[in-house]
Formats: structure tokens, sequence, C-alpha cells
């Protein structure tokens, strides 16, 4: 950043002097100014000067004002407020406004005299909806006339107008692309006044049109997003009922500027403008969700039912109020409300998989909400359940470069990969909330969500290089559980300009792999490279082709059994206070302050099982005289093992990448199955070396922020300071292979296994200043500057060391990692027009001590790990820029004439560009004398940030007419780099992607729907490649799915 | 039948005193005591007032209003004179 000076010194400014000046319409005491010449006149008659000059009527006792008292008064241009208070110097006096009467009244108190100008507030409350259908409209704008003081619905159409000057008021209500409403209303002083409406669509046409659906879900969208006054993307709730995404990732997926990480097909993870997930928070009603991922920070959101949700938020720039580590943006998932009466919906469906070839994609969703006690008790509860399959066929393969000829890239191995996954999700949520009275609230809201994924994976990999077939089956069920658990009030108090919030939460989320067991067989001279071998330049398909495939050879070579559990709990408590101030009466402000305390405690627990590298040598002959006859040996008799006969079955991978190679006979699950568990117990051994992955951590962070909002009606002014003091503890070990040599007799391969413990504490302070501008009604712009932070991945941080001495290498953690900071500039045009909605933004990201992992020779004669290859995470010192554009369209339609009116489009292009370096370390040939020192290069490259595709399309078109409801998306994105080699040779990048989902829906009736999804059309593989294109690193299909269904719902919202 | 008579005669005149009653006309107090002033509102809002204490019914008050309701100019005059308010079915019972 080159001047947060300027920035910092502007936010003092800001905080030091929020409101000067303001201008208003509405008459009042401190604005109307008068010019008054009185010489020798009684009080009275003063009062009746100012009367005859303005609109103000006095109302005052002779009790305490001394009425014949002679004043004399010359000013020029002073207010109102100005000449009460020259003229009554010296007394102690209240005045208060109300309407056109001003009150004076006099009041004994201690001290010197003062003169204390008051003003009278009431609160509205109320909610807004649409006039055929009832649905809330969410980011609808209330507003007093003639002020600037206003509010915005929320996700379930609720607001509250707080200081509202007493008297008679014009309530202004507006939802663009719908009529205004005007509502006259009586403000009575500290009370509050409940005052709902009902919006009609604006449409030209003379028909009756009922806005619903995908064209209700666009308009409430551009409402909330042009409402707002930060930068957010919003996906309603109609989009998320009416038309359904696959999950919650693929909806926010479709928003500008958003890029989706996939697993095999689904999508699961969210990258904002070019950064990757972990830089991302995902929060539930603003409170943060554990990660699910056992490496890094991220959360995978196709874990959250979209049943439940109101909306969701992406905010693309942060304000003080929220957390700090949201380098790439916030996306918040909003939780419904329980409806006023008995209302409820339950959704079935089940589908097709082509890859599997198999129906029994079932899914099933149900919700039912109601309010007692008189709408003060709301319960809304839900639960979902899906079984997915999401098998997948995979090549891949490795490539060779040569120091000396680093043009040549050379195929070193292949790898055929045949997955058969089922995913079964279960969930469900419960939400309580409490109304206790004028303006104060209680909810509590309990989430639960778990993913059981059951995976069953057939490898044979092919290495021409070292000329061996590898042959492979793992079983694995990865276990995925979030319960996420908040207790929150809100509260306004006293004449309500003060608004207090207070929240605890509970989030837990664990994630394991109970006995995931595998074996690998190997066959050595695969290939007869003596008769020609595969043709010099076969692709890595095409080199399957050529092993020999000789079964009863293969030999067991390894068998292992994994037990990982990672879990993460999440302690918050936190408060909010809001103070409204009133400057003048028609512009407002308000000053905001909180505290937060977040406590992650995560650990990580991996045992591995596995025979000692030795083949079916380790135990062998106590293992045949347990079982004799069960297992057959190779027939080779110098170096009998067991072969691989014994474990192969009729097991046939159909149409495997669409017959462009043969996958062959694949393992016998069963079989493996019954080798792990009778055998594995006693033959094989806990694995010393994976331990060491084990952590502890422990990170405290302690937050607190102010901030301040003005609105001058065309501008808005939101700026403050938040600082997070984070105080970490790790616990991580230091693991070493001993040396086999140094066992006694019998005693079983060994590891040197030591506790380290490190401390890290850091403050940071980030200011945060935000602005919006309206040139007209329908064109505004928002800049904000802000400064975030993301703090580096557990395991990275933990004190870990893996020393491998036999293999001279070593894997570390880096205690001494830095956290990342970065300053975020964003310049954000809207317009709205009757076309519809057209956005620009830019967006500059620039990134302090991002951190990468490193892997170098360690050449310090004087380190223990002298000669050593190292990889240990390290920070880039240099700093990182991410900067792009993105453009947004959202046509409205609903002008024209039938039957286009039912059109409804939305197109959405970012383009992305993002410079950084990262470090390499590599042998460049040697001193080139006796000795022949190796010489080592130690350099940085620029590259790419990880993940980001240069380019993102987002194209929608959907079509509604009568019941019926469809829409077909597609999602174009340019291929993003992975990772960064020594040489542009060794680069790997993730290829273009273009998918096409299409959705239909039909309504029955009012309480019957039917649907279809047809997701992944055109079957498109998602590939990989190193250097280019040609040079293929992995492709993998996954197929097309398709299913229906039906809803039924009841009741209105 | 006398009786219905009665009945709609008292109505008819009720109405024509509620109706010649100047929706527009304006409420001068110029240092009026407040038992004058609460006459003055009888009048004007068809309602009955009990003042509870002689001093606050001596208590004298300025104010003008045009279009205001009772509501409205009560909680003026409770604000100026320092006095409470309640509201017993037909009848306006000002307390200290």
């Amino acid at each position: 950043m080159r001047s947060p000076r300027v920035l910092l010194s502007i936010l003092a400014i800001w905080l030091v002097f929020p409101l000067t000046a303001l201008s208003g319409s509405i008459p009042n005491i401190r604005e109307v100014k008068v010019s008054l010449n009185l010489v020798n006149v009684s009080l009275e008659e003063a009062l009746q000067r100012i009367e005859e000059a303005t609109v103000f009527r006095f109302v005052y006792s002779s009790e305490n004002i001394d009425k014949d008292q002679r004043v004399n008064l010359r000013v020029y241009d002073v207010t109102v407020a100005q000449v009460l208070e020259e003229l009554f110097r010296g007394k102690n006096l209240m005045i208060r406004q109300r309407n056109y009467q001003v009150m004076i009244k006099g009041f004994h108190r201690a001290g010197s005299p003062k003169i204390v100008v008051e003003q009278e507030y009431g609160t509205i409350m109320g909610r807004i909806t649409d006039e055929q259908t009832g649905e809330p409209l969410p980011g609808a704008t209330v507003t007093i006339r003639g002020t600037s003081i206003g509010s915005v619905t929320n996700l379930n159409g609720n607001y509250t107008l707080v200081q509202v000057p007493t008297g008679t008021q014009s309530v202004v209500i507006s939802f663009l692309g719908y009529r205004d409403k005007v509502q006259e209303v009586e403000i009575k002083p500290n009370s509050t006044l409940s005052l709902n409406a009902a919006l009609q669509p604006d449409v030209t046409t003379m028909q009756e049109v009922i806005v619903t659906g995908q064209a209700l879900g666009q308009q409430a969208a551009i409402n909330q997003q042009l409402s707002s006054n930060t930068i957010v993307n919003v996906v309603s709730k109609e989009r998320i009922e009416e038309l359904p995404d696959q999950n919650a990732a693929e909806s926010v997926g479709r928003l500008p500027g958003i890029a989706i990480e996939r697993n095999a097909g689904e999508g699961q993870k969210v990258i904002v403008r070019g950064l990757s997930p972990r830089f991302n928070a995902i929060t539930i009603n603003g409170e943060r969700i554990p990660s699910t991922d056992p490496q890094d920070r991220s959360v995978d959101l196709s874990m959250i039912s979209p049943e439940q949700l109101a909306g969701i938020e992406v905010f693309k720039a942060l304000t003080p109020d929220k957390d700090g580590d949201a380098i790439g943006g916030t996306v918040n998932f909003v939780v419904k409300r329980a409806s006023e009466n008995w209302q409820g919906n339950v959704r079935v469906q089940t589908g097709y998989n082509s890859i599997a070839n198999e129906w029994g994609q079932y899914r099933g969703n149900a919700r039912l909400s109601n309010r007692f006690l008189v709408n003060k008790l709301g319960v809304l509860v839900t639960g979902n359940y899906q079984r997915a399959n999401r098998s997948s066929d995979v090549l891949s393969a490795d490539w060779q470069t040569l120091v000396e000829r680093p043009d040549l890239i050379r195929l070193e191995s292949s790898t055929l990969s045949d997955i058969i996954e089922v995913r079964r999700r279960y969930g469900g949520s419960l939400a309580v909330d409490y109304d206790l009275g004028v303006n104060s609230s209680l909810l509590w809201s309990t989430l639960w969500g778990e993913t059981d994924r059951d995976e069953l994976r057939r490898r044979r990999t092919f290495d021409v290089r070292e000329n061996f077939q590898d042959y492979g089956l793992r079983e694995r069920s990865l276990n995925t559980r979030l319960l996420s658990s908040s207790f929150s009030g809100d509260h306004a108090f006293s004449n309500q300009s003060l608004e207090f919030d207070w929240r605890t939460s509970y989030s837990t989320s664990r994630q394991t792999t109970p006995f995931s067991h595998q074996m690998r067989f190997r066959e050595v001279n695969a290939f007869d490279f003596d008769e020609g071998g595969p043709p010099v330049g076969a692709g890595p398909g095409a080199i399957t082709g050529f092993a020999n495939n000789d079964f009863a050879n293969a030999f067991l070579r390894r068998g292992e059994i994994d037990d990982d559990l990672t879990t993460e709990d999440i302690y918050t408590v936190q408060a909010d206070l809001k103070k409204v101030l009133n400057f003048g009466s028609g512009n407002r402000a308000y000053v905001k302050g909180g505290v937060k305390y977040r406590l992650f405690d995560r650990s990580k627990d991996a045992v591995q099982f596995r025979d000692q590298g030795n083949g079916a040598q380790d135990g062998f002959e106590d293992f045949l005289e347990d079982f004799p006859n069960e297992y057959q040996l190779t027939p080779s008799a110098a170096n009998q093992d067991i072969s691989m006969t014994n474990f192969l079955g009729n097991y046939q991978a159909e149409d495997f990448l669409d017959n462009s190679v043969d996958f062959g006979p694949g393992l016998n699950e069963f079989a493996v199955d019954r080798f792990a568990t009778l055998f594995a117990s006693d033959y094989y051994y806990p694995n010393g070396l994976v331990d060491n992955a084990d952590y502890e951590a422990q990170e405290g962070i302690a937050a607190a922020y102010l901030m301040s909002e003005v609105d001058f009606g065309k501008l808005m002014l939101l700026g403050g300071v938040r600082i997070e003091h984070t105080d970490a503890e790790y616990l991580g070990f230091r693991t070493a292979e001993i040396d086999e040599d140094d066992l006694d007799e019998g005693e079983l391969g060994a590891t040197f296994r030591q506790e380290q413990t490190s401390e890290i504490a850091y403050t940071e302070w980030l200011p945060m200043l935000h602005a919006r501008y309206k040139f007209t009604d329908w064109f505004d712009v928002r800049v904000a500057a802000t400064r975030s932070l993301a703090r580096p991945d557990f395991q990275n941080l933990v004190p870990w060391e893996r020393i491998e001495p036999f293999e001279s290498r070593a894997e570390l953690g880096n205690p001494a990692l830095q956290h990342m900071t970065a300053w975020n500039f964003d310049v954000f045009f809207s317009a709205y027009r009757n076309f519809g909605l057209f956005t620009v933004g830019f967006f500059q990201k620039e990134l302090s001590n991002i951190d990468v992992q490193y892997q170098f020779t360690e050449t310090n004669r004087r380190d223990l790990l002298f000669g050593y290859e190292v990889s240990q995470p390290i920070n880039v010192t240099e700093p990182t820029t991410v900067r792009g554009v993105e453009i947004d369209f959202q046509a409205n339609l609903l002008a024209l004439p039938s039957p286009f009116n039912g059109i409804v489009f939305s197109a959405n292009v970012t383009f992305i560009e993002s410079s950084t370096l990262y470090p390499f370390f590599a042998r460049r040939g040697d001193s080139g004398s006796p000795l022949f020192t190796p010489r080592f290069v130690d350099d940085f490259r620029p590259g790419r940030m990880p993940g980001q595709p240069d380019l993102t399309t987002n194209v929608s078109l959907g079509y509604e007419k009568g019941g019926f409801s469809g829409r077909l998306s597609m999602i174009l994105q340019d291929d993003s780099f992975d990772q960064l080699g020594s040489r542009p040779q060794e680069d790997s990048f993730s290829d273009l992607l273009v998918r096409l989902d299409a959705v239909a829906s039909y309504n029955i009736n009012k309480q019957f729907q039917v649907f279809a999804h047809w997701n992944n059309i055109t079957d498109a593989p998602i590939e990989s490649f190193q250097f280019q294109e040609s040079f293929l690193t992995a492709q993998e299909y996954f197929g097309f799915t398709a299913d229906f269904g039906l809803r039924y719902k009841f009741g209105k919202e | 039948m006398v009786i219905v008579g009665f009945k709609l005669g008292s109505f008819i005149i009720l109405l024509s005193a509620m109706l010649s009653v100047e929706p527009e006309k304006e409420l001068v107090f110029r240092n009026t005591p407040l038992d004058q002033v609460c006459s003055t509102l009888e009048q004007h809002f068809d309602i009955e007032f009990s003042i509870k204490g002689k001093s606050l019914r001596h208590k004298r008050v300025t104010a003008r209003y045009t279009q205001a309701s009772l509501d409205t100019i009560l909680e003026d005059l409770a604000f100026v004179l320092n006095f409470r308010y309640e509201r017993k079915k037909d009848m306006i019972v000002i307390q200290q």
C-alpha cells in the first residue's frame, strides 16, 4: 500500500469530526435561519416576532419564563435555535421541537446555566411484501420523505426505522420494479408504530402481472444489491427455492467474480475474485462456520442445506463490524424466520447418473414452520437427505523435464483411476426465535450437516521410465460432520436511538476416515522395450495398451490402513452497540462499536498402519502358517511374494473414459477388505512418520471495532477501524526414521518422536472507508478502501518436522510463518433503468506476506539437514497484486409484451489478473571441474495466484409463463494456474471449462410442482496440463446427471 | 315513534353541531390559565377535563395550534407544565 497514512488520516478526521453542517428540508429550529432587530422589546414580543418570521409556534408557560423581561438582540442569518439560546442566555432551559411547535420550559439544576435543545423520536417497524403473492420483498427501501432517514428490509422483508422525529411523517416505501407507496403516519414520542405494506409490480402493460419465481428472484437480488451501502452480490430466496441449483456453492458460483472449486463435478468451494477458498470467510447469520477441510481453512458449501435459507449474500468489501480475515470476500447464509402460520415444504427427487449408468440419485428435503404464543415464539425446522453417485473416470500423467534439455518434455508415467463414489448427505436445522416485545428478540439457531463419502478407487499406473506397472485398490469412507449452534439477542433501548446486539455461538466440525485401506501390487518389467515397447511419443492413454499385464507375477508391494481424525471447535462471544445520531433533522448518522472473541481449537490425529515396505516379506511366514492355502505365491522361486491373482475379481470398468482406453480387470474389493480386516492388525505396523502430521492448535482472536456511517442523501460515507489481536499456541511433532541397523533382532521399524510447541501473537489494525454517491436515483458509484488479513493454514504453522534420513528428505512446518495482510480497493458503478441492472466493478488487492510451499536443497553445511531435499512453507516478501473487472447485466423484461415478458436473462463476465513471485530452487549443472560441486539456483519466478482463472463468464437464460419455469445456464472458466515449477516447462494448469446446466419446473397448482434438472449436459471433463495443453496431466470425466421430482408446499410465509 | 324521532332529532343536532365546528380554526392561548385552556379544548374536541391541584389550574401558558390532534396538544402542555394526564372514557384527568 502506497498511501496507508493518507487513508489513516482521512479516517481519523472522519471519526473525530463525523458530522457537521448537515442540511435537510423539513423545518428545524437548528436549520431555519432568521434575521432580527429587537430593541427593548418584551420576551413575549420577541417570540412573536420569530413566529412571524418563521413557521414555528412557541409553547411556554409564564411559570418559568419571564415573558415581560426586556431584551435587545440584533442578529443576521442565524438559526432559530441560536436566537433562542441568545434570548435565554444564563437560564436553565429545555427546548423541544415537535412538528411546528417549539416548547420551552425551565428546569432546576445545579451548576452553570444550560440550554438543552432536544427533539422527540419514535420508531417505525414492519414488513414489506408483494401484494399478490404475499412473498417478502428483501432490499426494499423505507424512507421518511424529505429526510435521509431510511432503512432497508432484510431477507425476511422486515425493517426498522429508528429516531424518526415525532409528528406527521410521510413514509415512502420503494422496491425497484414495483410501484412506490407513500403512507402518512403520526409518530408518537418513544413509541413504536407498526407499518406493514404490500407493493404492486410496476408494469406498463394493461394486463395484471404477477411477479414470481425467477423474475422476483432477480428483482429481489437487484434491490438488495442496490440498497446495500457496501459492495454485495445476492442470491435471493426465490432463486434458491423456486428453481434451485444442485447446492449452495453452485448458486453462489453464478455471481460475478466467483469461480467454483469442484469435486467429482459437484461444486464445493468458492474462489472469490481469484482468491482461493482459504481467503474467504463463510458465515451463517454472521457466525463463522468451522473449516471442513483437514488441510486448510476452507469450508465445503455443499454441507449447507438450502431449505432453511432466506438468501445468500457475498460481501466483496469488508466493513469493520465483520471478521477481518476475509481478503476475497464473506459469504453469508441468512437463515429464514418462522412464518406466522403453518407453512411447509416437501421436496423429493430421483435421478440418473450417466457415468455409473445408475438410477438411484435420491434426495428429500422438508421444512415446517409456525409461530406460537400470539406470534411471539417462532419455530422453523428442516431436514434433508441425499444420496448421489459421484463416480468418475480419471486419466492422469507425469511428465519429465531434463535440466540439460529444458525444451524436451517426456512422458514418465500415466495412471488410470476408476472411482466409484457414493455420497450421502444428512442434515437438519432448528431455528427458534422469541419476540420479547417492542424492538427486542432472541434467536437460537442450530444447524447439523453430515456427509458420508464411500469411495472405491481402482488404479493402474504405467511407468515407462522405470518400467513397471502398479495395481491398486483403495476403499475409503470419509465422514464430515458439521454442527453449529448460536444464541443471540437484538435489543433497542430507551428512546430507540440505541441498539444492542449480542451473540454466542459454538460450532464444531469433524472429519474422519475410519478404516480406510488399500493394497498395491507391482509388476516389474511391465513393458518389453527389447521388442520395441510403446512407440516414442505415445500419449498417456496410448501407452497403457502396451503393458504385458503379467498378473501372476505382480506381487503385493504395500498394504495400508489409515484412520485420520481432524476436529475443529469454534467458540464465539460478541456484542455490538449502535447509536443513531441526529444532526439536523434530515440527515442521519450512526456510530457503532463492538467487541468479539473467537477461539479456534483444532486438532488432527492421523494413524496409519502399513507393512514394512518390504512387500509380503513382512511377517510373511507366520502369516502363511495361520492361513494355509489361502494365498498363492508369485511363480518366481527366488522372490516369493503374495501374488495379485488372489485378489483379482471379475470387475470390469464399463465405458472407461468413453472407451478410449481399456481399464482391464480390476481388483476385488471383498478380497482386499478381507485381507485388511483379518491380517492387517497382526502384520501391519503403526507408521510413526504419519503421526508427525498430528497437531493441536488453539487460536484466540480478540477483536474490537468502531465505525460510523453518515448519509447526506446523495452521499453516504462509512468509515471505521477494526483491531484484531491473535494469540495462538501450536503443538506438533518432530519425527525421524531410525536406521533399522540400530534395532535389535525382531524389533520393528521405529521412529524418533518429540513434541514441540510454538506460540505466536500479533495485532493488526484494519482501517476501512466506504463511500457511495448517487449521481441520480438510477446511477450510483461505490468506492471502498479496506484492509483485511488471512491466517496461514494450521498445518503450515505447526512446528512439525518429518525427517526421512534414508531418502534425505524432510518436510517441515513453519512456526515463524507470518499472517497475510491486504489492502483492497474497489470502485463499483451500478445503473438501474427499466431495462434492468448493469454494474461494472473494478478492484485491486495488494497482498503482503502470502505463503507458498518452498522446495529446496539445504546447502548450509552446518545445518542438521545439510544435503536434504526440504519442503517448507515460507512467506513471499514481495507484494502480490490481484486486480480485475467485473461486469454484470441482469435484464428485466417484464415491460415487454407477452410472451417476451417471460424472459429472464442475466450474464456476467470477470477478468482477473494477478502477479506474485514464487521462490524456486533448482540444480543447474555443476562446477564443471573436479569435485563437480552442484550449482544451485535460489530465485523467484513471477506467476499467477493459484486457482485464479483470467476469465470467468456466466450466462443464464430463463423463461417463465403460466406455471412453467425453465433456465439454461452456462459457466465458462478459463484455464487457471495450479503450481509453479522451476521452469515454464514444469508449470501446471487447470484447463478451460465450459459447463451447461438446465432446470425446469411446472406448477400444477398452488401446492404441487414438478421439476427436473439436467446437469453437466455436455459431460465436460475437468482437465489439467503441464506447460502446454498437449501435455495433459489429468482428465476427469464424471458424466451428466438428470433428475426429476415433486414439491409440495402449503401455507403462506 | 316519538322515541325514534327524538333520537333522530338529537342525532341531527349533534351532527350539525359537530359540522359547525370550524375544522381549520386556530387555537390561540396567550398567557392563558390551564383551566381556561381546558375548557376551550373541551369545546373543541368534545371531551371533559378534570384538573387535580389548584396550583396547576392557575399555571399560565402561551401556545398556538392550527391543525393538531388533542394528543399532540396535551403532550406539548404536559411537557411545558410538567403534568401527567390520563384518559378515562370521555374524561381526561390532569394531575401534577
